[in-house]
């Protein structure tokens, strides 16, 4: 059964859509992570424009946010104070993410930049868990040695210049993570529920960095949020997927009206279809992650992310049939 | 009192009847001869009787496209070529090239006014007509749509891009042409279907038929068919384009109560 989606302007099977929607919320149930990064993906193959995609998964991440955050507001481990400075970053990185968003398509390079930046994070992030996952299953009981090579250790600029490039990673996140922690930066403010008493620049320019994202990629910025709340913040982890969750609602809605104004790309019939699809989804995926085990699901996980990354860069890589597209102008 | 007369077929009629036929042709005669001076007197008006069914089309939530029947009589030879024309927009053409090994848009043209729907049905080839230079004007023929690009280009170029942008079209489904489209009884009555794909734009679609004998056109109809999104899809669209503060709210909303329910009813159901 095929419905007419009115903003994306093609008609398409609710059921695949549906379906979609469940393998977001399976994300969810299963490993925590709101599934915007593999749904966005699947909806731009499925031939809805990148642009509606991105902007309709916002709105349908409001929903999943609201779910979750309740279920961590029954446990009292949801930090309001510190989720509303995040959020004030959050706004103004989420208003920054749609002006680039409008002007990337104004001249024509949204599709792009998306794509990009989709297989920069997919590409990372699957290889990461793949890698980790199959450690994990097929034995190499090799226990990491934990060396921070030459973390803090005063280096010059030859001896840095000759390391290999993962280990000058690793140093320049470590200077970052020193230069935001031990730094004494102004308005220091307390955070009761998170026992903290941080400048209250950290949260705001976290929040900011995953405003940004959230506006340009349609996600909802929780793998970008949640790390670093836990080792930029120094949050109890406790109370860290509570207290995203509670921000995401606010920058997600933020974004899907801004998205609505600016781009008129929000679709509500998908929107809707893919919520309920999540709806079910996660319940699915809570049941399945009592009985599967965990490494076998991200290596599962990671095949997938890792196929669509492959995807989306051959999209980008393969000389496409025909050189020219045409698209109607949306005034 | 009353005139009576009789009609040479034996039939008797009286002077109401030929009042109403004196206005009758009268208007008739006014009709011809206004289409004579809008054709710039190009041709003689001859009767060429067309319609098409349906009038309007809606497009809903399952459309998959119509055919559209366009059908009529004609008093005279010649070739008749059915023209349908869709609602002008303004379009942009992209061209991808490689840049640092990556395809991506490299040029941006705008096209200014492109048809969104055009359509070419002829009863024998558009060459028979031999006359190029009033098919162009008439932008008969794929060939002949006159396409403005925002920012001036060279004759080559204007070429390449007209061609590229008609393929492209063609592949979407929404531009053809096709000749011995035009089926016939008998020498008089003829008919022709008219392919609207599912990916049609709303507004106004003109179908315009031309009867070409001897180099010139002969007759001339058009009519128009409206195409218009109905039910809940057009509401969304009009919603979404016209108050999209509201539509983002709105949007927003059933968001949220969608997803305090289902925290709500799962958290019940966990409980029991």
């Amino acid at each position: 059964m095929s419905i007419y989606l009115p903003i994306a302007e093609i008609p398409i099977n609710i059921f695949l859509l549906m379906l979609v929607g469940m393998v977001g919320g399976m994300m969810a149930g299963l490993f925590g992570i709101g599934g915007g990064f593999i749904v966005t993906p699947i909806l731009i193959f499925l031939g809805i424009p990148p642009s509606v995609a991105v902007a309709t998964s916002s709105n349908q991440i409001v929903a999943s946010s609201v779910t979750g955050f309740f279920s961590h507001w029954y446990r009292r481990s949801v930090d309001i104070k510190m989720g509303a400075f995040l959020m004030g970053g959050g706004c103004v990185g989420a208003y920054m993410g749609v002006l680039i968003f409008s002007l990337l398509k104004s001249v024509g390079q949204i599709d792009l930049v998306i794509s990009l930046i989709y297989v920069l994070f997919l590409g990372s992030i699957g290889g990461f868990m793949f890698y980790e996952s199959s450690v994990l299953m097929f034995g190499k009981k090799k226990r990491g040695k934990n060396t921070e090579p030459a973390e803090m250790k005063e280096i010059n600029r030859e001896q840095f210049l000759n390391l290999g490039l993962i280990t000058r990673v690793q140093i320049g996140f470590n200077r970052l993570k020193h230069y935001v922690t031990k730094r004494k930066l102004p308005f220091v403010t307390e955070f009761p529920k998170s026992k903290l008493k941080i400048s209250a620049f950290l949260p705001l320019v976290v929040g900011l960095v995953a405003g940004i994202m959230v506006s340009l990629m349609g996600i909802g910025g929780g793998f970008v949020l949640i790390p670093a709340m836990i080792y930029l913040l120094k949050m109890p982890s406790n109370i860290v997927v509570g207290t995203s969750l509670f921000q995401m609602i606010f920058i997600t809605s933020l974004v899907t009206i801004l998205h609505a104004v600016n781009t008129q790309s929000v679709d509500v019939v998908l929107s809707l279809i893919l919520i309920f699809g999540g709806v079910i989804g996660t319940q699915i995926g809570s049941r399945m992650g009592m009985k599967v085990r965990a490494e076998k699901l991200r290596f599962l996980l990671s095949i997938l992310i890792l196929t669509l990354c492959l995807m989306l860069a051959a999209n980008l890589l393969i000389e496409p049939k025909d050189i020219y597209t045409i698209e109607k102008v949306v005034e | 009192m009353m005139k009576v007369i009789r009609l040479s077929d034996g039939r008797i009629k009286t002077d109401k009847w030929i009042n109403r036929y004196l206005i009758r042709s009268s208007l008739y005669l006014i009709i011809c001869l206004s289409l004579l001076l809008s054709l710039n007197g190009s041709a003689q008006a001859r009767p060429m009787i067309v319609d098409i069914n349906p009038r309007k089309i809606n497009i809903d939530h399952d459309f998959k496209g119509i055919s559209l029947l366009v059908y009529g009589a004609r008093n005279d030879a010649g070739n008749i070529v059915i023209v349908v024309r869709g609602p002008r927009e303004n379009q942009i053409l992209r061209r991808k090239g490689r840049v640092l090994g990556i395809w991506t848009n490299v040029e941006n043209i705008k096209l200014d006014d492109f048809y969104s729907y055009y359509s070419v049905s002829s009863m024998k080839p558009l060459t028979s007509v031999q006359n190029d230079m009033l098919l162009k004007n008439l932008e008969v023929g794929l060939d002949n749509i006159d396409i403005s690009y925002g920012d001036p280009v060279s004759p080559k170029k204007l070429a390449k891009l007209k061609r590229s942008s008609i393929k492209l079209m063609k592949g979407k489904g929404l531009y053809r042409e096709d000749d011995y489209d035009i089926s016939f009884w008998g020498e008089t009555l003829f008919r022709s279907f008219i392919e609207f794909p599912k990916n049609i734009s709303k507004g106004t679609y003109d179908i315009d038929v031309y009867l070409f004998n001897d180099g010139l056109l002969h007759s001339y109809q058009t009519l128009p068919v409206i195409v218009e999104k109905v039910g809940v899809e057009a509401y969304v669209q009009d919603m979404a384009m016209q108050s999209p503060a509201l539509y983002g709210v709105m949007c927003v909303a059933l968001a949220l109560v969608i997803g305090w329910l289902a925290a709500w009813f799962f958290s019940k159901r966990q409980l029991s």
